[in-house]
């Protein structure tokens, strides 16, 4: 990876950031020993059968219950994904040379270690486990420049989709305080981290694309296309339907992912992962 | 594993790869080595497979070679072919 001098110029600012908001994760949160049964976990309109005849059909405990599953999906996810990153990181923080960038990279690493520290207790403490990742990685060959592409761009469209959540839960007062400075937190240094890897896409993209031809770009954009689909379908998880009680975990998966009102959903909640893909020249369906 | 299971895999990834002629896929078609089907779709055809079973997978079965190809995956979560 090559930095230019932008890149460069924001590691620095960023740096300076997380330097100010550097928080000790074994203190900054408390942990009751159990959940108030009464309160949100999850802001309703973000549960995944919200706006559909399933969510209607349920009476207010059981939608609170349904609601702290969806968190334990939630955090399990992100452990998930968090986990792919920090491996990706980890194994990047050296290819280059610049020394703020690689400071930047320590600290996104110790942040996402940070969250998966608080996903990881909070699921752990009060669900007793983690919801189990159906993701499956396969060995590809990739040409010059394009697998640092898709690396930052995957971590790019999974943080989008993430804090969209998080921005919105993080000030909603009906949630759990726990829950809600959890999703704050996480919201606080996902910003930086957004800021950071439109930057680094941005700059691997018009590296990448000055060398591949036409082809290879759609299929990257088709790539990110089916990588945010996949994305979404996590939030559908049959795993927290069953363990909420309903009798069909997987038809109910299904009709939740198919409604109109979840699709609204998923719609509204990317929209400003859209808008960045399209000024980024990687939505699909974009000319070359 | 019946001939039922067998033709509900063939289905789900000709629906899945709607421009895949159904003469081009047989039971030991390489689908993953091929690129049939990409690492993306799997965790569709984990969640296709586990709305068969009624239950969740094993995840010591999820390994890429039990996704080989419509055998491979019959071996793995239906009891085979013959079974």
């Amino acid at each position: 990876m090559n930095v230019n001098r932008d890149l460069h110029a924001l590691s620095q600012k960023l740096n300076r950031a997380s330097e100010r908001g550097f928080n000790n994760p074994y203190t900054s949160i408390q942990w009751p020993e159990a959940l108030d049964p009464q309160a949100w976990q999850f802001a309703p309109e973000f549960v995944s059968l919200h706006g559909t005849p399933l969510w209607d059909a349920l009476d207010e405990p059981a939608r609170r219950r349904l609601a702290f599953h969806e968190a334990c999906n939630f955090f399990s996810l992100n452990i998930h994904g968090e986990q792919e990153l920090i491996a990706g990181l980890a194994r990047r923080a050296y290819q280059q040379g610049d020394r703020e960038l690689i400071a930047y990279l320590h600290h996104f690493l110790d942040e996402e270690n940070k969250h998966m520290l608080w996903f990881g207790e909070y699921c752990m403490r009060y669900l007793g486990r983690i919801y189990p990742d159906r993701k499956l990685a396969f060995p590809r060959e990739f040409a010059a420049g394009e697998e640092d592409l898709l690396f930052f761009a995957k971590v790019m469209v999974f943080e989008f989709i993430v804090d969209a959540y998080n921005l919105s839960m993080g000030r909603d007062e009906r949630l759990d305080p726990l829950a809600r400075q959890i999703h704050w937190q996480h919201h606080v240094d996902e910003a930086r981290h957004l800021a950071f890897g439109a930057s680094m896409v941005a700059k691997l993209k018009d590296t990448f694309f000055s060398q591949c031809d036409a082809q290879k770009q759609c299929e990257i954009r088709d790539y990110l296309h089916a990588y945010t689909e996949a994305t979404w379908r996590e939030y559908y998880n049959p795993d927290v339907y069953k363990d909420a009680g309903f009798e069909d975990p997987y038809g109910t998966m299904d009709a939740a992912w198919q409604h109109p009102a979840t699709r609204a959903f998923r719609a509204r909640i990317a929209e400003r992962l859209d808008a960045t893909l399209a000024e980024l020249g990687l939505a699909a369906a974009e000319p070359a | 594993m019946s001939a039922a299971d067998r033709d509900a895999v063939r289905a789900w990834i000709l629906k899945t790869v709607p421009k895949l002629e159904p003469a081009q896929l047989t039971d030991d078609t390489k689908i993953l080595k091929d690129r049939v089907i990409t690492s993306l779709q799997i965790m569709d055809l984990i969640l296709f497979i586990e709305a068969r079973r009624k239950g969740s997978i094993d995840r010591t079965r999820m390994k890429p070679e039990s996704f080989q190809s419509i055998r491979s995956i019959c071996e793995a979560f239906f009891g085979g072919l013959d079974g």
